[in-house]
């Protein structure tokens, strides 16, 4: 049986004539994945309609077997920090928090006991009785995570949840959001910045003019794109000598120096390494150090937002 | 496994699903109502006729001045049209009342609503009823007020043994102001994410009605035609209800019923629609 919490079939979104969404079908089961695409590429549609706050023009969405839009049953699995600046007025933290678990049935001590917990948890422990109106950027990120997570929530969607927070405080973020995919929670994380979302999670949805280029971990979906030749920059002794020998070899396409070393361009990646290993135990080539330089997430998604 | 067959699930395990969702958004805004510093004058000043007639009801009781204007029954079917009450309660729609969904509008707060398990119907019934109690505070209880005072300080019983029938009738005509003023301030609110804007349309509406209706009313040296001011229809079906003896129009109670009831079903078709978009 599927483990899938999330299952989006076929989706289609528009607002009038202007089309959000196009024919987007994906799974998501427990775990931190990504969403990743330039702005305009339909991420906040996407993540509104997984947490059931729009209706797709065309296909389904299914939370856990139902339709998070018409289904409360269904929403109340999901925890979501949206992109929100404002905070109802005059309320602290810990209202804000209290609050939002009040929308959930909680009643009373239980729910003020479980927002300082929470409150707690993401670091805003000395903050909890100032207005949130007043908390700095970094501060609102924790406090919309708090809330998000406050319901004990199956599925979470972090919209930008990055945005503002100092270095320390994303490392912080990161590894807390880490941790909850760990826990075996459904992660949603939306962002526009690729080395933040590489560094909590290799999985991802690559999104571009409301399209989905591509699923899946970062190294399976470059292994996918057959038509570009893979980039390995190699460091070696006699640099000019080694590059005569690995030219010779079939699976080399091209070659080319590059920062105090080369760069070889091949369609079988594994094919050439075993050659550069026999190579470099037989004394042929001494390697001293060895890059691939194409199966990072910036060169996937240039590749893909460019084709 | 699907929700469901488990219920409400959390990570932690199934939960009983809450029940009238609507409450803690009442909760919320009534929080924010007593927080409103801005609001605090209006309320003292529409409570301040209600002890003016309770100070003169007083008087009248214990001297040898008459004051017995709360002893008939047209004095509270045209109380809260008054101009001093009706612009205590402008003040209070437009500085609370319009801005309850414009505020979350702006604030990009109803994502945070509506992926909880609350629906539209909940957070419109919430946001009408956090207008609506303020509303019916200020409207029910200085009436009651002023009735059980008149009760109390008249020498003897009879008073109260003929006016108790009027207590239905106040309930009724408040919950018609409350009414009357709730849901198409509410709906004026939907109408942007600016909360100036929703509440400076809401005074033009509020006051141009009736500065209509009086203009009507000059030129054609009747009232006929003047049912389509707000404070002269609440005014006239508040006499009807309450049937006193000399109707304050010559427009049929009927027709200012008709004009309220068309205002009502104009405004909850607007929050239906607001309402549809989300759940």
């Amino acid at each position: 049986m599927s483990d899938a919490l999330l299952e989006v079939r076929s989706v289609s979104k528009w607002y009038g004539e202007v089309t959000a969404l196009s024919e987007v079908s994906f799974t998501l089961g427990p775990g931190v994945t990504g969403l990743l695409g330039p702005n305009g590429a339909g991420k906040s549609t996407l993540l509104k309609l997984a947490a059931g706050l729009l209706q797709p023009s065309l296909g389904t969405v299914r939370l856990g077997g139902r339709d998070p839009f018409g289904s409360a049953a269904a929403r109340a699995a999901i925890g979501i920090a949206p992109e929100l600046e404002g905070f109802p007025e005059g309320m602290t933290g810990l209202q804000f928090v209290t609050a939002m678990l009040r929308l959930h049935g909680w009643r009373g001590s239980a729910a003020r006991g479980r927002a300082r917990k929470l409150i707690e948890s993401v670091g805003l422990a000395d903050a909890r009785n100032r207005k949130a109106e007043g908390y700095s950027k970094g501060m609102r990120q924790r406090l919309k995570l708090a809330q998000a997570l406050a319901h004990d929530p199956l599925f979470l969607i972090l919209d930008e949840p990055l945005n503002g927070m100092d270095p320390p405080g994303r490392r912080e973020m990161i590894d807390h959001i880490r941790a909850l995919g760990a826990e075996g929670r459904t992660v949603l994380v939306s962002s526009h910045v690729l080395h933040e979302v590489e560094a909590m999670t290799p999985r991802l949805l690559l999104l571009n003019r409301g399209r989905l280029l591509a699923e899946g971990v970062v190294g399976e979906i470059r292994d996918l794109m057959e038509d570009r030749p893979h980039q390995l920059w190699l460091r070696c002794a006699d640099a000019r000598a080694a590059a005569a020998r690995l030219m010779a070899l079939p699976e080399v396409e091209a070659l080319r120096f590059q920062e105090e070393g080369f760069l070889v361009e091949t369609r079988r990646p594994e094919r050439f390494l075993e050659e550069l290993q026999a190579r470099a135990a037989g004394g042929e080539v001494a390697v001293e150090e060895l890059e691939p330089r194409d199966e990072n997430l910036q060169a996937v998604f240039d590749y893909l937002v460019e084709a | 496994m699907p929700l469901y067959e488990a219920g409400y699930r959390t990570y932690a395990g199934p939960r009983p699903e809450p029940r009238f969702r609507f409450l803690p958004i009442i909760r919320m805004e009534l929080r924010e109502l007593w927080r409103l510093k801005r609001l605090r004058l209006p309320f003292i000043a529409a409570f301040t006729p209600c002890l003016v007639h309770v100070v003169l009801l007083y008087i009248s009781s214990i001297g040898q001045y008459r004051y017995d204007e709360p002893l008939k029954l047209p004095f509270y079917a045209k109380y809260f049209t008054e101009p001093w009450n009706w612009v205590c309660l402008l003040l209070v729609t437009t500085a609370y009342g319009t801005a309850l969904i414009a505020r979350d509008l702006k604030s990009n707060a109803l994502d945070l609503y509506f992926s909880r398990p609350v629906t539209g119907s909940d957070y419109v019934l919430g946001k009408c009823l956090a207008l609506a109690t303020p509303l019916l505070l200020l409207t029910m209880v200085p009436m009651v007020t002023i009735w059980g005072a008149a009760a109390l300080l008249e020498p003897d019983w009879e008073f109260l043994g003929q006016s108790w029938p009027w207590l239905p009738k106040i309930l009724g005509c408040a919950l018609l102001v409350t009414t009357v003023l709730t849901i198409p301030c509410l709906a004026v609110s939907t109408l942007s994410a600016n909360a100036w804007f929703a509440g400076g349309t809401w005074i033009v509406l509020f006051l141009f009605s009736d500065v209509a209706a009086n203009l009507v009313r000059e030129i054609f040296r009747h009232s006929r035609y003047s049912w389509f001011g707000l404070a002269h229809a609440v005014r006239q079906t508040n006499a009807w209800l309450f049937d006193p003896p000399r109707r304050p129009y010559q427009f049929d109670p009927e027709v200012g019923a008709g004009f309220l009831a068309a205002l009502l079903v104009l405004s909850l078709g607007r929050l239906w629609w607001f309402k549809r978009k989300y759940v």
